[in-house]
């Protein structure tokens, strides 16, 4: 499978975001946001397909539609 | 693509047989679903009958279309593979990086490649057609799933739904955790590869 | 990656798999799941599809409803809506008792099902051209009486 390589440029704020999720999923930075890129692309079809994305509180018995754009 | 190069063992011949795993369920792998799986489903469901009697239980994957399964190449979230010898797809898998999480203490939460499905071609399940003709697929195909998984950064996490009919593969053989049936999933025994679990079936060296 | 699998692996592997079982994932996918699911395609499924919509069409053409032709051929009502539906690969059992229903040879039904191999480009393509022409709605329209005609006459010749 052929790789290719791009620069990201981040601000700061979307720096530490990502190096702070780096330390909490135990992943580096290259496995992070290719797991974003996933992530993105599962629910982005989901909801062309017509569906909806919700989060949900159970404890505070609260479902809100998360809107993606 | 090749994701490796391994070896069956080849019943018949008591040989090892040159296979390859691929890292994609490609047309190839749909043409011998439908034109070589298939009709060796049939034919071994009439010898399930024959050596058990009308009351024989099918396999538990009798109805998987892997047509419908097959992801398309576009799609990043899932990842097919296969293994082919002899020219012929012998087992499929296929692979979900984003559905599903550890849940194993020790490792709950972290990311992990889940097994969505992986079946033996029905010529090599000795249920169907006894002798089998290789044996070793499902061990190549667990294999690939761990490699994947240290390959994005998970240490070889591994989680997947067993048919009931293989949990003593899973748990006994490859020494996976079981975390019991899962209400969530028809009730299927879930099991889970721990890195400590998948450096000792790899023989890797842990990093 | 090309990674390479020792054969001593490999072989040791083999040995401890022997003859168990290895499959995983659910069972079956309920209709929902299955629609969801589907990447639209421009080429018809072979098998279980043509099979579903003769099935489908012979039904209709008898005017039977899905529980009478389930009682007729001694099969399960579920099993009737499954094929039809393309979701489920027929039994033998279920091919044996709906071709005698449809008095067809067996082992027509069977190769219509996928379940053996056809050999044979021409069944392949009619049975393609019959399925892209069929309509799974109520009535059987002139086309559809048509072409299911032309191939019943194909299958039973």
């Amino acid at each position: 499978m052929s790789k290719r390589t791009m620069t990201l440029n981040l601000t700061d704020a979307e720096m530490a975001a990502l190096e702070s999720l780096c330390l909490k999923k135990d992943l580096n930075k290259t496995s992070v946001m290719r797991q974003a890129l996933r992530l993105y692309q599962f629910v982005d079809q989901r909801v062309e397909r017509g569906e909806k994305l919700f989060v949900e509180d159970e404890a505070k018995s609260s479902k809100a539609e998360l809107v993606m754009i | 693509m090749t994701f490796a190069s391994g070896y069956l063992l080849d019943v018949a011949s008591g040989q090892a047989a040159e296979a390859e795993v691929l890292h994609e369920i490609g047309d190839k792998q749909i043409l011998d679903w439908h034109t070589l799986w298939r009709p060796s489903l049939h034919q071994g469901l009439i010898n399930l009958a024959a050596n058990e009697g009308s009351r024989a239980s099918p396999p538990q994957s009798v109805h998987w279309n892997w047509q419908e399964k097959a992801n398309h190449p576009s799609q990043i979230w899932a990842e097919g593979f296969c293994v082919v010898c002899g020219g012929e797809t012998q087992g499929m898998m296929l692979v979900n990086l984003v559905s599903q999480h550890a849940r194993l203490p020790g490792q709950e939460g972290k990311h992990l490649v889940y097994v969505d499905y992986v079946e033996t071609a029905p010529w090599n399940r000795a249920r169907l057609h006894n002798p089998p003709r290789y044996r070793g697929v499902g061990a190549l195909l667990m294999r690939a799933a761990i490699d994947k998984s240290f390959f994005e950064g998970y240490k070889g996490r591994v989680g997947l739904h067993s048919l009931p009919q293989s949990a003593a593969w899973y748990e006994s053989k490859l020494n996976m955790t079981s975390l019991g049936e899962d209400p969530s999933k028809q009730n299927l025994p879930y099991f889970e590869m721990s890195t400590e679990q998948a450096i000792r079936i790899t023989g890797r060296r842990s990093s | 990656m090309n990674l390479k699998y020792s054969k001593q692996w490999c072989l040791e592997m083999a040995q401890l798999e022997g003859d168990s079982e290895v499959s995983a994932g659910v069972r079956f996918l309920t209709q929902q799941q299955e629609s969801l699911q589907q990447t639209p395609s421009d080429e018809l499924p072979r098998g279980a599809s043509v099979f579903g919509r003769y099935v489908n069409l012979m039904r209709r053409k008898g005017s039977l409803g899905i529980r009478e032709l389930a009682k007729r051929a001694d099969i399960e009502v579920s099993e009737v809506e499954s094929i039809e539906a393309g979701i489920e690969t027929p039994g033998p059992r279920a091919i044996y008792q709906l071709a005698n229903v449809f008095s067809v040879e067996p082992t027509k039904l069977s190769k219509m099902a996928g379940l053996t191999r056809a050999n044979d480009s021409e069944f392949d393509d009619r049975s393609l051209k019959f399925a892209a022409s069929s309509n799974p709605n109520a009535e059987l329209s002139e086309e559809e009486r048509l072409a299911l005609e032309a191939y019943v006459r194909y299958l039973t010749d």
